[in-house]
């Protein structure tokens, strides 16, 4: 039902009225900044640029908060440098509208130099300067450098608000620098520092320390003044848009004007501007021209050490050889008769198989990816493609699907011809029983049943770990000795190398369309499948996650047997498929394919997914079961209709009271298992025992208890199972030393802990030669309390130290006295640096040990930065929109 | 003579007068030409829109900018070259300077003399204000122009107009009452930027902060050896 817009009630009655009003619209951009240590981003009043197109500067309360929840109050919205705003549209859809804004920018690059003094909020300036002149106007960042470097405000950027004594004097506000009084005169060069006219030539941002406009946040208002006082009226505004910065330019006609042009897109932008990832290395890892992946430049920081579309845009001709049988007559000659003088012929045909060769062509070309919401059949894009050395009838071909991570892969098309039978009479027409198929691509189930392919686990417990080769560029290998006579920098190698994986396992013929396995959840993550006809095909799925390991199965053939193309082209140092294949955030299948007589061919493939999983933050009222600790508990001592009242978990005080809505099981879209849900009529609530700030509760356990005392606990979407600061990690470097054989490192321990550790971190700053050596895993040995690093360095000087140096296992991370004693309990839960370095990283967690206190990651955090405050949580508390698991019809 | 700190800024007209250094000397031999005519315009930019059944709708949102053509009379090379100097000076529409009109170089009283000062701090965008005239002689009255000197604000240059001028015996009962010592002055455009209290008010000779219209000037010279020259400038507010 449509509602109608909330309109300030004077603001109404003016346009109901018809009265003579101005009108200005009111601009408010954030300015380039550095995020806040928990992630997010200032609202301080001092963070924003305030510009207006109307006739005078405008004083309005858009009622924002700073950081710190107090009101900004009343900001002055400058009119001299907007010239235009476009208009804009509003539909029913949603949709991406979009803005632009265009600023005068003929001061761009203003800078003078005088002699200025500081006295209150008062720079004065004793040589004879009109800085209206100059350029500067009301409004304008400034920014001062001292001409001997060394000035009391030197490098300080202030904001200009007035200009007194025939524009020689500037009337500043503070922004971030302090202010400093000097009545003595220094010589100054004063620089237009205003974003909003710089913005254009303001490098990209490379880390966050260089920040840009782009995304950032844009209001505009639109207020209507009154033509006698000039007052607002009703001291309010219509918001007419909110979005992100997507753009910039700068235009200058030296007959004309220059131009600042910012565009504008609105929130929806977000979603419709999503177009998928390439399928190439050099955009993935953004390489360099030596082929250097570079962190800053990838989309997401991980991706630089993600390899897995390092062959997704080579074309491959494969060579696969297959048996082929044939008939060959034979003569047969037999002696009978009297001394065997007759000879009798006999000519038969005899089986026999020969090799035949048939060259494959996989053309393989970086195409985006997909992103798929809802179910949807897509061809996949093969990234990778080649036979095992040895065994040329084998193809393994890896097929990237989608932008990950999607719920499951619910059926699979054969050469145009779906696994799952459309309806009844496909499957009369082809399924596994039937003598005479109408096509060699048999089917099971029935897709307007709603069933869909069923695989089986192939991932198992066991972990296997490989040698990193050089090629990742990652691996840290003794360092070189450089032209000046020195080991390279640690940085040179900076980043994570991965060299552990879970085993996947052949299932061979356990799972198999023949066997007319189906399911309504298809196949998730970790699941094998097979096809038997037309031809053996064996496929592992990977969902997509976000930090998703590589497949075990190619890089098990790596280095072993190892591939054709690996054999002929790749040194051994060099990665081919290696655990650092991992195909982050893309949903992707391993295809065995077996080449045969009769199907000589690779078969094209495509896939029906069921795409990205949403979650809803508990806006329906229905929220996560607390199974860890309840799960004992039944959804079904729940009716509908039934009234409940809601008590906080802690102290059991009761709360608001509501009935059950609906009981019923969703499918988990990340291990297709079913689990419980009951949605209420209401959320828990209650003014001081369970109060909301930003619709975000504050305490995130409670239960619901019904007349007959039944109770089932739950969580709320924000809930964490650990947030803790972390304590001191690793063990302590009691010394020093320097092999002076081998030349390498040897760190003298203070206790036994990392006996049989392999892989190490080291926690504290390097100085000297080990400069960045925190910054990396290190291989190593460890042999009573010493561990010796495979890192060769110079003679040891005072200067090589590691500060507050300590070693840790690499992937492990010590958790504080308060966290839980019962061994796995955070396993397979996600931990997040929620301050400090490595802010809004997220691991999960595969292993934890009570005892010890300590977590094993999938992998180490991008730059393995020490985290100082992390918060540990399970997936899926966001629960998940109720979906209906019936697939469509395509 | 000697030493100046400053360059005169305002076009020399019968009252200003410039000299060959460039400093402002009010002298016989350093006045301006007078303006033949002067054709002012104000123009108050407002979106109309007229519907069928007849209802207007209008809204502004541009402040109000002054466009004013000087002409002369035909004048010697001596009376011509200053202002064209003082033109070129300007560099075409790039560097602003004053102008003051003949018609407004005095208040409409003709006993209008002394302080006339705003009474109270006022914020951007009101229409009226309270002036205090106990040390002023005369009355301001309905048409005179005046500029704001603020020492707040070295930039508040606008020309306003005077609307209405009310008094302690006869006021808008929506307004305070003006004391026996105040005006309350009804102005357009409204207060551009937002006002000190005892800043002053000038009536007389309000100079208009303006750029030349077009980065080409011309002039011709006729048989008689004397110079057919005009100018079109247009309000620049800083």
């Amino acid at each position: 039902m449509p509602t109608e817009r909330s309109v300030n009630s004077t603001i109404r009655t003016t346009l109901v009225n018809n009265e003579a009003f101005e009108y200005a619209h009111l601009v408010k951009f954030e300015r380039p900044q550095l995020p806040n240590a928990n992630n997010t981003f200032s609202t301080n009043a001092n963070k924003f640029v305030y510009l207006t197109d109307g006739a005078r500067d405008i004083s309005f309360n858009d009622g924002s908060t700073n950081d710190s929840g107090s009101a900004n109050g009343s900001q002055i919205y400058r009119a001299n440098k907007l010239l235009k705003v476009t208009g804009y549209k509003e539909s029913m859809q949603a949709k991406a509208s979009s803005m632009t804004l265009t600023i005068a920018a003929e001061t761009l690059g203003t800078s003078v130099s005088g002699n200025l003094t500081f006295s209150g909020s008062t720079i004065t300036c004793s040589t004879l300067i009109d800085f209206v002149e100059e350029g500067f106007k009301e409004g304008d960042k400034i920014k001062l450098e001292a001409n001997d470097g060394s000035g009391s405000n030197h490098n300080k950027i202030f904001l200009i608000t007035g200009f007194t004594s025939s524009n020689q004097n500037i009337t500043i506000e503070t922004l971030d620098d302090a202010f400093t009084s000097n009545s003595t005169g220094e010589l100054y060069t004063l620089s237009l520092e205003s974003e909003e006219l710089r913005g254009p030539l303001i490098a990209r941002g490379t880390d966050l320390a260089n920040p840009s406009f782009l995304n950032k946040n844009v209001e505009v208002h639109k207020v209507f003044i009154d033509p006698e006082t000039g007052e607002i009226k009703g001291n309010a505004s219509i918001l007419i848009f909110k979005g992100l910065i997507t753009k910039t330019n700068i235009n200058e006609d030296p007959s004309k004007s220059s131009r600042v042009t910012w565009t504008l897109n609105s929130h929806w932008a977000d979603f419709s501007r999503i177009q998928g990832r390439m399928t190439s290395d050099e955009t993935h890892r953004a390489l360099t021209t030596e082929g250097k992946p570079q962190r800053d430049a990838t989309l997401k920081p991980d991706y630089a050490d993600d390899m897995g579309f390092m062959h997704g845009d080579t074309s491959v001709n494969v060579l696969a050889t297959y048996q082929e049988k044939y008939f060959e007559p034979k003569l047969t000659t037999s002696s009978h008769g009297l001394f065997g003088v007759k000879k009798k012929v006999k000519m038969s045909m005899e089986e026999k198989s020969r090799d035949r060769d048939v060259k494959l062509a996989v053309e393989m070309s970086a195409k985006y990816l997909p992103v798929v919401y809802g179910v949807r059949k897509i061809p996949g894009i093969p990234v990778f493609a080649d036979t095992p050395f040895g065994d040329p009838d084998t193809i393994y071909v890896v097929y990237a699907i989608c932008e990950g991570e999607i719920e499951a892969l619910y059926d699979i098309y054969v050469d145009g011809q779906p696994l799952i039978c459309l309806n009844k009479s496909d499957f009369d027409d082809r399924n596994t029983s039937v003598s005479e198929p109408s096509s060699p691509v048999l089917c099971a189930g029935r897709a307007d049943k709603g069933e869909t392919l069923s695989g089986t686990v192939a991932v198992t417990s066991s972990i296997n770990s490989y040698p990193a080769g050089a090629q990742s560029q990652f691996y840290q290998e003794p360092r070189h000795v450089n032209a000046g006579g020195h080991y390279d920098d640690y940085s040179h190698s900076m980043g994570e190398w991965a060299s552990t994986v879970t085993t996947y396992q052949d299932l061979g013929n356990k799972v198999s369309i023949s066997g007319g396995n189906t399911s309504d959840v298809g196949i998730r993550n970790g699941q094998q499948f097979k096809i038997e006809n037309p031809q053996d095909i064996k496929l592992w799925f990977h969902s997509g996650r976000f930090d998703q390991e590589a497949n075990s199965k190619l890089i098990e053939i790596a280095t072993t047997t190892k591939f054709k193309r690996q054999a002929d082209y790749f040194t051994s140092g060099e990665e081919y498929w290696s655990p650092n294949h991992r195909l982050l955030d893309t949903t992707y299948v391993v295809a065995e394919i077996k080449v045969t007589e009769e199907a000589s061919d690779i078969p094209e493939l495509e896939f029906v997914v069921k795409g990205k999983i949403y979650e809803n933050y508990n806006y329906d009222f229905k929220y996560r079961h607390d199974d860890l600790s309840y799960s004992s508990e039944a959804a079904s001592n729940f009716i509908e209709g039934e009234s409940v009242t809601f008590y906080r978990t802690s102290d059991d005080t009761a709360l608001n009271s509501t009935t059950v809505k609906d009981v019923y099981k969703i499918s988990n879209p990340e291990t297709g298992d079913m689990i419980d849900a009951i949605r209420f009529g209401d959320k828990p609530f209650h003014t001081t025992n369970f109060p909301y700030v930003d619709d975000v509760p504050e305490h995130t356990q409670f239960y619901a208890k019904d007349a007959s005392n039944n109770t089932w606990h739950m969580l709320t979407f924000n809930h964490t199972d650990l947030t803790a600061t972390l304590p001191n990690q690793g063990s302590t470097i009691s010394s020093i030393g320097r092999n002076n054989t081998s030349g390498k490192v040897e760190l003298t321990m203070a206790d036994t802990a990392l006996s049989g550790v392999t892989e190490f971190k080291i926690v504290g700053t390097g100085n000297g030669q080990f400069t960045n050596i925190e910054n990396n895993t290190l291989k190593g040995t460890y042999s009573s309390q010493v561990i010796t690093l495979d890192v060769c360095i110079n003679t040891l000087s005072g200067s090589d130290t590691i500060s507050s140096g300590r070693v840790i296992a690499s992937r492990t991370l010590q958790l504080p006295s308060s966290a839980s004693t019962t061994d796995n309990f955070y396993n397979n839960q996600i931990i997040e640096i929620t301050s400090g370095t490595g802010v809004s990283q997220k691991r999960t967690i595969t292993d934890y040990n009570g005892s010890t206190k300590i977590a094993t990651l999938r992998s180490n955090f991008v730059d393995h930065p020490i985290p100082q405050v992390v918060t540990i949580f399970q997936e899926g508390l966001k629960i998940y929109v109720q979906v209906i698991t019936q697939q469509c019809i395509l | 003579m000697g030493a100046f700190s400053s360059f005169a800024n305002r076009l020399p007209d019968p009252a200003y007068g410039v000299d060959e250094a460039g400093q402002n000397v009010n002298s016989t031999a350093n006045y301006g030409p007078g303006f033949a005519s002067v054709t002012f315009s104000k123009e108050q930019p407002t979106m109309v829109s007229r519907t069928n059944s007849g209802r207007v709708v209008s809204r502004s949102i541009v402040g109000e900018k002054l466009n004013i053509a000087i002409t002369y009379n035909p004048l010697t090379r001596a009376q011509f070259e200053p202002v064209y100097s003082f033109l070129s000076e300007k560099k075409g529409r790039l560097k602003p300077f004053f102008v003051s009109l003949p018609q407004y170089a005095d208040a409409q009283d003709s006993t209008y003399s002394g302080t006339f000062t705003v009474d109270g701090a006022y914020a951007a965008g009101k229409d009226n204000f309270l002036a205090d005239h106990s040390s002023l002689t005369g009355t301001p009255k309905r048409g005179d122009t005046f500029t704001i000197t603020d020492s707040a604000n070295s930039n508040h240059t606008k020309l306003y107009t005077v609307t209405r001028v009310q008094t302690n015996s006869d006021y808008y009962s929506g307004e305070s009452q003006p004391s026996a010592d105040q005006y309350r002055i009804y102005c357009q455009p409204n207060l551009v930027y937002s006002v000190a209290d005892n800043s002053t008010l000038n009536f007389v000779s309000p100079l208009v902060r303006v750029i030349q219209s077009s980065d080409v000037r011309e002039y011709s010279l006729g048989t008689n050896n004397l110079y057919t020259f005009s100018l079109n400038l247009e309000e620049a507010q800083p």
